[in-house]
């Protein structure tokens, strides 16, 4: 049975999980935030040991691989890729928002509404926000939305969604009662077992020297361009 | 291996033995154009590179990666986000191939560039580092043990290279620039007073300010007057800085018994300061050292020779180990 270790840095809290192909073995998150740098490695340490499982029987890392922090990606990035050399286990790569929508706290009657908005942090008014139909296939692309902005509330409120992740506190505060909001913070590695059982059997697997992460915003800097 | 990725080069070396294998760099040309480092452009450079670098490093060094015993990195100081990059992909590393890791000190490190040619240095010497970052005099006393007697109050020499750079026009970074076109002017045309601080310390900021009025002043002379003068003002304006940063190596050097003379970091690399500094030496008759070039500015073999004394005191450190800007 392959084994996959599942990686989710990309926001507050830091977790791993263990899957097979039939369920998730074992998974861990440690819940101090942003201390992923000094936390990671240990967690995938305990957890393989835990399952008496060496690092080198791992058949594929499973990232979530964006968007969120820029420093949790390239944290979460550099290590999977590192892994996967060292190991010789392929590399799958789950959008952040794609694998929330596997999150167990989403409820199972959804009739009332029509989609499912991920949203995520993106620091000032900002977040990352993703629209999937209830069959879980994207609505366009992942943008960075300012939720102050009335016609971005205009438009979310155009229909009830069921509306999940970190910025799903922020949004309650400014869009219309009409959408459902789950405010636990929707990310966790083992979310990624569904997702990544159906890329492992399908072989689709992330070319080591070209993945990069899901940064989903314009690199901005207030630096002049020199003459 | 060792990974170094504490600015914008992204530099991995293969060590076996004594001997450096490979040692690959990717340089991060995009910073020219903002005239400086952007950290966050820097970070991304970093991670999208780390496994070319490494495939580079493997293939040249021709080993396998199952060979190798340990993982060493830049802890820092450096750029938090660029070092956390390297940091994550070192830890990955030992933690799959199941071999220790090591943590470097990148200072350390550009002192321990002059032992990849000279294993058997005589000590106590005295070395000079400047970089982009930093400008120390350093008394080492052995291979790891020292003691910072002078630091810059302000800018670093590679800095104040850089940034005097930009003011005339040049590509970020200015250094190796000034040194080549300072080979074709007159050292001795344009002076400049040299700012005293105490002790064996440095400060640039003052002679900063002061090619910034003289160009301006110049300028309203004669519009083209930086172009037309850059081979005199770029011999000029090294002449200073070296000249400078010799005066309190000299000092000390009248009041300690020294058996060794060194210059690192990257403005090792000026031609006009590897001349003046063996200059000295010569006059003192002691050894004069500095690394070879590619070990000057950053580069991962250099991280490397630190991880090689450290492998043998077996001087590891655990997977929560972080990445520290400073130290
Ligand atoms: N030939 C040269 N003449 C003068 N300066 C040079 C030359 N070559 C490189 N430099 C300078 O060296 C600096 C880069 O050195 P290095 O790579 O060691 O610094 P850094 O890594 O940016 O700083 P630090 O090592 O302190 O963290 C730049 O400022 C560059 O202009
Ligand atoms: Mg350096």
């Amino acid at each position: 049975m392959p084994k996959v270790l599942g990686i989710e840095t990309t926001g507050a809290f830091c977790s791993v999980a263990l899957f097979n192909e039939s369920r998730v073995i074992a998974s861990k998150i440690n819940k101090q935030a942003n201390s992923h740098s000094s936390i990671l490695h240990l967690l995938i340490q305990e957890l393989l040991q835990e399952q008496h499982i060496k690092p080198s029987d791992l058949d594929a890392i499973a990232l979530s691989s964006g968007p969120g922090s820029y420093t949790g990606l390239r944290i979460g990035s550099s290590s999977a890729k590192g892994l996967a050399i060292a190991t010789g286990a392929k590399l799958i790569s789950i959008p952040t928002h794609y694998g929330m929508l596997f999150n167990p706290t989403l409820p199972n009657d959804t009739k009332a509404f029509k989609h499912v908005i991920c949203l995520t942090d993106a620091r000032r008014n900002d977040v990352f926000a993703t629209a999937y139909s209830l069959d879980k296939d994207r609505i366009g692309k992942t943008a960075v939305l300012d939720l102050t902005d009335e016609l971005v509330q205009t438009q979310l409120n155009h229909s009830a969604s069921i509306i999940i992740g970190s910025g799903a506190e922020k949004a309650e505060a400014l869009l219309s009662p009409i959408h459902l909001y789950l405010k636990d913070d929707a990310l966790h590695a083992a979310n990624l077992f569904e997702p990544s059982t159906a890329k492992f059997a399908n072989e689709e697997f992330e070319p080591l020297y070209d993945f990069g992460p899901l940064y989903e915003k314009e690199f901005y800097t207030n630096q002049k361009v020199s003459k | 291996m060792a990974i170094e990725t504490s600015c914008d080069d992204t530099s991995i070396a293969v060590l076996k033995e004594d001997k450096i294998l490979a040692n690959v760099t990717a340089n991060q040309e995009i910073h020219a154009k903002y005239g400086g480092v952007v950290p966050e452009l820097a970070s991304r450079n970093h991670e999208k590179n780390i496994v070319r670098v490494f495939n580079e490093a493997i293939n040249q060094s021709g080993i396998d990666q199952s060979e190798l015993d340990a993982i060493a990195f830049t802890q820092g100081p450096g750029l938090l986000g660029s070092l956390m990059v390297g940091v994550s992909f070192a830890k990955s590393l030992a933690l799959g191939l199941n071999i220790p890791l090591i943590a470097v000190n990148h200072l350390q490190a550009h002192i321990a560039a002059l032992y990849i040619e000279n294993p058997n240095p005589t000590f106590p010497f005295i070395c000079l580092l400047v970089s982009g970052g930093h400008t120390q005099i350093i008394w080492v006393k052995d291979f790891f043990s020292y003691e910072i007697l002078g630091s810059t109050l302000d800018d670093a020499g590679g800095e104040a290279f850089d940034k005097i750079g930009k003011m005339l026009d040049l590509p970020y970074p200015a250094g190796p620039a000034i040194d080549r076109l300072a080979q074709k002017g007159d050292p001795e045309r344009f002076k400049f007073t040299y700012s005293k601080v105490p002790d064996f310390n440095y400060s640039f900021s003052g002679f900063k300010t002061q090619v910034l009025y003289f160009l301006r002043d110049q300028e309203k002379l004669d519009a083209n007057f930086k172009a037309s003068n850059i081979n005199d003002l770029c011999a000029s304006i090294q002449h200073h800085i070296c000249t400078y940063l010799l005066k309190p190596v000299a000092k000390l050097m009248k009041e300690r018994e020294v058996l060794g003379l060194a210059v690192v970091g990257g403005v090792s690399a000026n031609a006009e300061l590897r001349i003046e500094m063996q200059k000295l030496a010569l006059k003192n008759q002691i050894p004069f050292m500095v690394p070879d070039f590619q070990y000057c500015t950053d580069n991962a073999g250099m991280i490397a020779e630190v991880a090689k004394y450290k492998f043998e005191k077996e001087d590891f450190v655990t997977l929560d180990v972080v990445a520290k800007a400073r130290f």
